[in-house]
């Protein structure tokens, strides 16, 4: 058994902690993410979607090789551990796994060029809060275009701090 | 005109043959081989599954697949014999004699390359692991499912401690499955390098080993035990929030290949 100290860096989070509370980040991950869609030297974005912007199962010609396509967007997956505002964005484009097009890589590099300008944010978890669970949720109607499901899209808190 | 003919290979087995009465070893050799296909085997390339993760591609360093590549070099027959060591210390099987109606489960060597966070090589790894695939429900293993923690957990941990302002401790475990109590008995051929000779001796698992269907299973009964233990010897001594304090225990297990590194997080 080794004791690894206090905690720093666990599963890809990174953790620092003060008096004010505890920061999780995942910056070493994102910057690894970018390296791998070799967008390094693009410009940043502000949004991770365009506006009112609907996919579609088949928009387009196929991907030659979905493999960088799938792991591209199951590393976005892990990043919304700490970055929980991209879910929407990322759930949109997850839904191609299967037979990736053109356009959907187009929305993945948007969302990768949206994390270069803020690679470093995080979530925090302040000292002192009341324990006490509240949650969120919506839904739309039909908001899929393919199969006229809904989606659903849930945030839960543990005082100030966001677990779920 | 027949189709493809499909063939399953037996294996070999010396006592078979020496049992077989004269007349049907007589049959089967007289029998006439006309038309012997060719085994089709599958043509896709296989490569290791890269989705999941940032794949370091290694060039120079050639890691074997098997154990007749890896024992032609010294690096990894020193790695080899570092594993057993460390097996044998742990004293994790007893050699006896294997008993007639059972039969052993295979074994395998799996090599890894460990680099360090500045991607300079660290250590060759070799890691003895049971072939899981040929154990039998209910003869060898039983349930399997083990508990893994959940992100939601992890981040329910983290806001508790920061809320009430505990120190968040990290500690990892060598060899973790190593550790967990074996509740059948599993026979299990020895590792090639183990005897010159070919031998009727198999090794009795005392302890779980990787590769077993139950090792993550008596590996978190193990844990989880061990950790109720020594808390309620301690909880008879202190107040009652001192024990609630220490029951948070979160687990976790990171897959990566066949390697199983396993990271507990304990609150203190």
């Amino acid at each position: 058994m080794k004791d690894l100290g206090s905690l720093t860096y666990f599963l890809g989070l990174e953790v620092h902690s003060s008096s004010s509370g505890v920061f999780v980040h995942q910056h070493k991950y994102a910057q690894d993410l970018i390296a791998l869609a070799g967008l390094q030297d693009s410009s940043s974005v502000d949004t991770p979607l365009e506006v009112n912007v609907k996919f579609r199962r088949d928009d387009e010609d196929l991907l030659p090789n979905p493999t960088l396509y799938q792991q591209l967007v199951d590393s976005l997956n892990y990043l919304t551990i700490t970055r929980p505002y991209i879910s929407f964005a990322v759930q949109q484009v997850s839904q191609f796994m299967q037979s990736p097009r053109h356009l959907h890589l187009v929305a993945v590099r948007r969302i990768i060029r949206y994390l270069l300008g803020s690679s470093s944010r995080g979530l925090f978890y302040p000292a002192g809060s009341f324990i006490r669970l509240v949650a969120f949720s919506d839904a739309d109607w039909a908001g899929c275009l393919d199969t006229r499901r809904s989606i659903t899209g849930w945030c839960m808190f543990l005082g100030d701090s966001l677990i779920s | 005109m027949p189709g493809i003919m499909y063939e399953r290979h037996r294996p070999t087995l010396p006592f078979l043959e020496t049992n077989l009465p004269p007349n049907t070893a007589h049959k089967i050799a007289s029998e006439p081989s006309t038309h012997q296909p060719a085994l089709r085997r599958s043509m896709r390339v296989s490569h290791a599954l890269d989705r999941y993760g940032f794949s370091v591609t290694l060039s120079t360093i050639i890691v074997p697949s098997c154990y007749s590549q890896a024992v032609q070099h010294k690096c990894w027959q020193k790695a080899m014999q570092e594993e057993l060591q460390a097996l044998q210390d742990n004293h994790t099987w007893d050699l006896v004699s294997c008993p007639l109606v059972v039969k052993p489960i295979g074994c395998k060597w799996v090599y890894s390359i460990k680099l360090r966070s500045d991607g300079i090589l660290d250590r060759y790894k070799a890691r003895l692991v049971a072939l899981g695939n040929r154990q039998e429900y209910g003869v060898d293993y039983e349930e399997t499912f083990a508990l893994v923690a959940k992100m939601t957990t992890v981040h329910t941990i983290i806001a508790i401690a920061a809320s009430l302002g505990w120190p968040l401790h990290q500690m990892d475990i060598k060899n973790a499955f190593l550790h967990g109590d074996l509740k059948e008995d599993i026979y299990m051929a020895p590792p090639p390098s183990l005897f010159s000779s070919s031998t009727s001796v198999v090794c009795k698992l005392k302890w779980s080993l990787y590769g077993l269907k139950q090792a993550p299973r008596a590996w978190f009964d193990k844990f989880l035990t061990t950790c109720f233990a020594s808390l309620l010897c301690k909880a008879n001594m202190i107040p009652l929030y001192f024990f609630a304090q220490h029951i948070l225990v979160l687990f976790s297990s990171l897959f990566m290949s066949m390697t199983l590194s396993l990271q507990a997080l304990i609150l203190y």
